[in-house]
């Protein structure tokens, strides 16, 4: 049975910096091996901390058990339910209070306080499942993608190698640890290359600016062009940066350009999916070709593309169209029409109008991507409704309940009826023009 | 406690309202006291982040969320706006 490190850094070296505390390779190890003492054989953990280093923390000790990873598209109470049922025999590890929550859960505080003295690097089996990763999030039933601890630790390295982080690079990451984007850089990246995390999560621009001075040269950050563009609007003063690491939605090339003068940064672009992981990169502000990871083959049929590489169990189709400009480098020509993208979480847009049209007092409605303007896509999906006797703010009310917020549709327009065809098709071409119509009336 | 907006708090729903498209709310349906973000009013934290930065351009201030009465400022309107005021007058 083949086997693979958890880690391969030194023990002396720095792995994270909780607060301005350091975290060595082996202070790390030492946590992960106290927590997974409190964890049972085998379980499959769903890990809701808060703080980087007890997630992180928490991931390693489901690995170090036998147990795998449970992470959720996002952290609806629905969502967290459904996946409770559906693994009965999952504990939760949570370094807060959850409110209304009855079922056992474990915090990692204690344990993480009191870390022994790792004997060596656990060797983990390649075929271990040590994650799964569940996708949309636009109804109770996501997509299930297993990874085994073979992907996880292979994709580490490749990402390693292609993104070529500098040495000794301190990364900050505004973007959660749960998903597969903030998974791959801020978890996993320092268990494998020279780098040090940040456990910090800033959210406001100028938290993102003071955790950035804290952290000493060369710095990293990771992010998403929603925050990005936050931090070019600011003008507020950044300290110098060496790299910028964007994915999760498309990184317009005047905001690259704009990064890079404000920053010193090279910002590079990371496409991907929850699937394959990081797949192909480029440098947003001087080229429009993504440059795919050696490690990848893309073959193209007559449905789309198909990624295939050694580290992951089956070939994987993409979601979007691609143009080859040669056997590795590509243009990305968008996404089918149909699976949005929104802040690196997915939905099908049939299942949220599907949503919308379960609500009572809903006679006919639509949930759309609106169309790009000249500042990029529009941030946020828009809907037109025919509902006599609601409010706006009852369907908002309703669709809160059961859609993550990042899929929540503004605007959201009272209409009395859509512009159907004799079929009852809604072509987009009249959908749009109509959408154009009623924005521009007041109220 | 008033439930009527002050003349402050109207500008900063008017910001609010323009800042994030939210064109199906008007300013003055913003309550002072009721819950901003992941209420009724639909609001995220990616809102949270662009009206951020809408405020440090209309004020000059920088809302920050790393202390718990920080993060407690996002409450509701009125929470939000004492924060901003307090915010000026240490500038």
């Amino acid at each position: 049975m083949t086997s693979l490190p958890l880690i391969r850094r030194s023990f002396a070296e720095l792995v994270m910096l909780h607060g301005r505390e350091p975290i060595s390779a082996g202070g790390f190890l030492a946590r992960a091996e106290a927590l997974a003492r409190e964890l049972p054989e085998g379980a499959p953990v769903l890990n809701l901390c808060q703080d980087r280093l007890a997630f992180s923390a928490g991931f390693a000790a489901a690995i170090l058990s036998g147990g795998y990873n449970l992470l959720p598209a996002n952290r609806l109470e629905a969502t967290i339910d459904a996946l409770r049922n559906a693994f009965p025999a999952s504990i939760v590890i949570s370094d807060r209070p959850l409110a209304g929550f009855s079922g056992r859960v474990v915090d990692p505080t204690a344990a993480m306080a009191r870390p022994g003295t790792p004997s060596g690097v656990p060797a983990i089996a390649a075929d271990q499942l040590a994650a799964v990763v569940f996708t949309s999030g636009s109804t109770g039933q996501a997509s299930r993608i297993d990874k085994s601890w073979r992907t996880l630790h292979d994709s580490s390295l490749i990402n390693l190698a292609q993104l070529d982080p500098p040495a000794g690079a301190r990364i900050l990451a505004t973007v959660p640890p749960q998903h597969m984007w903030g998974l791959e850089t801020s978890v996993l990246m320092p268990w494998f290359g020279t780098v040090t995390v940040s456990s910090a999560r800033p959210f406001f621009v100028a938290d993102i600016c003071r955790a950035l001075e804290d952290l000493e040269e060369p710095r990293v950050l990771v992010s998403t062009p929603v925050h990005l563009r936050a931090l070019a609007e600011s003008n507020l003063e950044l300290p110098t940066i060496e790299r910028i690491y964007s994915a999760t939605a498309p990184l317009s090339r005047s905001l690259a350009r704009h990064l890079e003068q404000q920053t010193g940064a090279q910002v590079v672009e990371v496409y991907g999916c929850s699937e394959t992981g990081c797949l192909a990169r480029r440098q947003t502000a001087r080229v429009s070709d993504w440059q795919l990871f050696d490690a990848f083959e893309l073959t193209p049929d007559a449905r789309g593309v198909v990624a295939r590489a050694d580290h992951l169990d089956g070939p994987v189709r993409l979601m979007d169209h691609l143009e080859f400009r040669s056997r590795d480098s590509f243009r990305l020509l968008g996404r089918h029409s149909d699976l949005i993208n929104i802040a690196g979480k997915r939905a099908s847009l049939a299942e949220l109008t599907g949503i919308l049209l379960d609500i009572p007092g809903v006679i006919d409605g639509v949930i759309f991507q609106p169309p790009e303007t000249d500042a990029g896509p529009a941030p946020r999906l828009a809907a037109l409704v025919v509902a006599p006797n609601l409010a706006p703010a009852d369907i908002r009310q309703a669709l809160g309940r059961r859609i993550d917020p990042a899929f929540m549709p503004r605007p959201l327009k009272l209409v009395e009826s859509l512009p159907r065809a004799e079929t009852g098709k809604l072509p987009r071409q009249s959908l749009l023009q109509f959408f154009a119509r009623t924005c521009r009336q007041p109220g | 406690m008033s439930t009527e907006q002050s003349p402050q708090e109207r500008e900063l729903a008017e910001l609010i309202v323009s800042s994030l498209n939210l064109d199906d709310l008007s300013p003055e349906e913003i309550e002072p006291e009721k819950q901003l973000f992941g209420g009724e009013y639909g609001l995220d934290s990616i809102d949270a982040l662009e009206l951020a930065v809408a405020v440090s351009k209309q004020y000059g201030v920088q809302l920050k969320a790393d202390d718990e009465r920080n993060r407690h400022a996002f409450a509701n309107l009125r929470s939000l706006n004492q924060h901003v005021q307090s915010l000026r007058e240490q500038e």
